[in-house]
């Protein structure tokens, strides 16, 4: 009988120590991520304490349904991004190169989960699995909008032993959060959730010589 | 007495009907909206467009059926030139302006005669001017357009090494306060800057008061730290500065508004100098600087309606 509750007791802090993944986002790779706020993180940076402080403040148990906690709300923040894109001229002579660019709706809202918490929805709709998601919407400022932009085009001379580069940079709001999931006024899961909305995007043009 | 119960039954009825009607919003009327935005674009190439945003109430319209369109002409006071309208797509964006829900649309405008001709057309408060096969007009307001219809050809003096704005994050909407360029002068040092024009009338990069720079510079540093005085934004630029390329790498050339700061996130670079008293010009083509996500109510004050009634 104790081996079997320590076997549970193993399983079950297997599942606590898994719960705690985040699913990694695009603007989670971004080379850097500076928020206005010192004290704003995303939530791939929460410690374990941070995740589990944030889970004790949802004190007012459901009979069905999930109890959320925003930890931050609307912050604002700066990233920098990979490079778009580059052309190389390995030739002696210039090039003349047309570069399209856009910015998808993919990059502009994001959304991240741990935890019981998924990142979900039908088609180009991105959303959180299952009835969290009008939880989140309830909570925080929080749209699916999918913005395509005009289309852009330019056209550049690329010189001899040259490559051009486009880098990004920009800013964005983040709101992320806690939540638990009671079943009969019991918490049977819980998990994290973030959302990611890119307000402003820049482009930066470079060119630097081949090796 | 069953005649007046039917009378009034009758009356109920007819009076339920005119409310009704009157209560419904009508689906006769379309609203059009646009921005009155600033758009400078070096034309290139023949298949090049510019794409218009459009905020419509109405999707199933024959307003946004390309196929119907008989002519399209963009016209403003003093001139006007036929275009076309290459394409109608669907942004798949879906905003609420006072009550009513908008649609967005980018009308990609295209100019298939105008190409390779060498000359610039500016366009002050422009209307696009749209006209379908029932011989309906609409006629849209979306600004201001400069458009340069040129070949980019290469420059044997000059070449681009690096470009970037930076712009005031302390505005809603935030604007270009100048840009930093490094060019690269292969005519060991004797080239010399004359003129900086990004094609807008409205806004011209200051050659009097650039600065060079040892490091690139935060894209949204504040303009009076990094000038080292108030910089006055708005007013005029002094024609006939000079630029020595060769006595920076790096350059920061603030940007001067005519009468008021306006966003701009596109524009060209059309950069006039000098070797030996010898006049020449490098064209840099349309950049897009940045680009922003802001939902419709933040544009208030530059939205412009138009809207078409149904026969």
């Amino acid at each position: 009988m104790k081996k079997c509750v320590i076997a549970l007791l193993c399983f079950g802090a297997f599942i606590m120590g898994s719960f705690f993944e985040v699913k990694a986002e695009e603007y989670q790779n971004y080379q850097e991520i500076v928020f206005d706020d010192d004290e704003a993180k995303l939530l791939k940076d929460f410690s374990d304490q941070e995740y589990e402080d944030a889970l004790k403040l949802i004190k007012k148990k459901r009979f069905i349904g999930w109890k959320i906690e925003v930890v931050n709300e609307e912050q604002v923040l700066e990233f920098v991004s990979e490079t778009k894109l580059k052309i190389y001229n390995n030739g002696y002579s210039t090039i003349k190169h047309d570069i399209t660019l856009e910015t998808e709706e993919e990059t502009k809202f994001q959304l991240s989960a741990s935890g019981s918490i998924k990142v979900g929805g039908k088609g180009d709709v991105k959303q959180f699995s299952g009835s969290v998601d009008a939880d989140i919407k309830a909570s925080v400022s929080y749209s699916s909008v999918k913005t395509q932009n005009e289309k852009y085009e330019f056209e550049i001379i690329v010189d001899p032993l040259t490559y051009v580069k486009i880098i990004t940079r920009g800013e964005g709001i983040i709101n992320n959060g806690v939540g638990k999931y009671y079943f009969f006024w019991i918490n049977t899961k819980d998990g994290g959730w973030e959302t990611f909305t890119l307000t402003t995007e820049y482009y930066e043009i470079i060119k630097e010589r081949i090796g | 007495m069953r005649r007046w119960f039917l009378a009034i039954i009758v009356a109920f009825i007819g009076g339920s009907a005119i409310c009704i009607i009157l209560e419904t919003p009508s689906e006769d009327v379309v609203s059009l909206i646009t921005l009155d935005k600033r758009y400078s674009r070096m034309i290139t190439k023949a298949e090049e467009t510019i794409s218009i945003p459009v905020y419509i109430s109405m999707q199933d319209t024959f307003l946004l059926d390309p196929a119907l369109i008989d002519t399209v002409a963009l016209v403003s006071e003093d001139v006007e030139m036929s275009v076309e309208i290459s394409d109608i797509r669907d942004a798949e964006v879906r905003e609420e302006l006072e009550g009513t829900d908008y649609h967005l649309y980018y009308f990609d405008i295209g100019f298939p005669d105008e190409i390779k001709t060498d000359y610039t057309m500016n366009f002050l408060d422009a209307e696009l001017s749209i006209t379908y096969q029932n011989l309906e007009t609409i006629s849209l307001e979306i600004g201001s357009l400069s458009l340069r219809f040129s070949d980019l050809e290469e420059n044997a003096h000059l070449s681009l090494n690096r470009m970037y704005v930076v712009t005031n994050q302390s505005e809603i909407i935030p604007s270009v306060q100048g840009i930093v360029i490094s060019l690269e002068d292969r005519t060991l040092g004797s080239v010399t800057l004359i003129d900086l024009d990004i094609g807008c009338n409205e806004i011209h990069p200051d050659l009097e008061h650039a600065i060079p720079l040892e490091t690139a510079i935060d894209y949204h540093g504040d303009l009076e730290e990094l000038m080292g005085y108030e910089y006055q934004r708005i007013g005029t630029v002094e024609a006939g500065e000079e630029l020595l390329v060769s006595n920076s790498e790096l350059w920061f050339i603030p940007f001067r508004y005519t009468s008021e700061i306006v966003p701009i996130e596109r524009f060209p670079l059309y950069v006039t100098y000098q070797i030996y008293g010898q006049v020449y010009h490098y064209d840099i083509d349309d950049f897009q600087f940045y680009q922003q996500s802001h939902c419709l109510e933040v544009y208030y004050g530059s939205l412009r309606e138009c809207i078409y009634y149904y026969q």
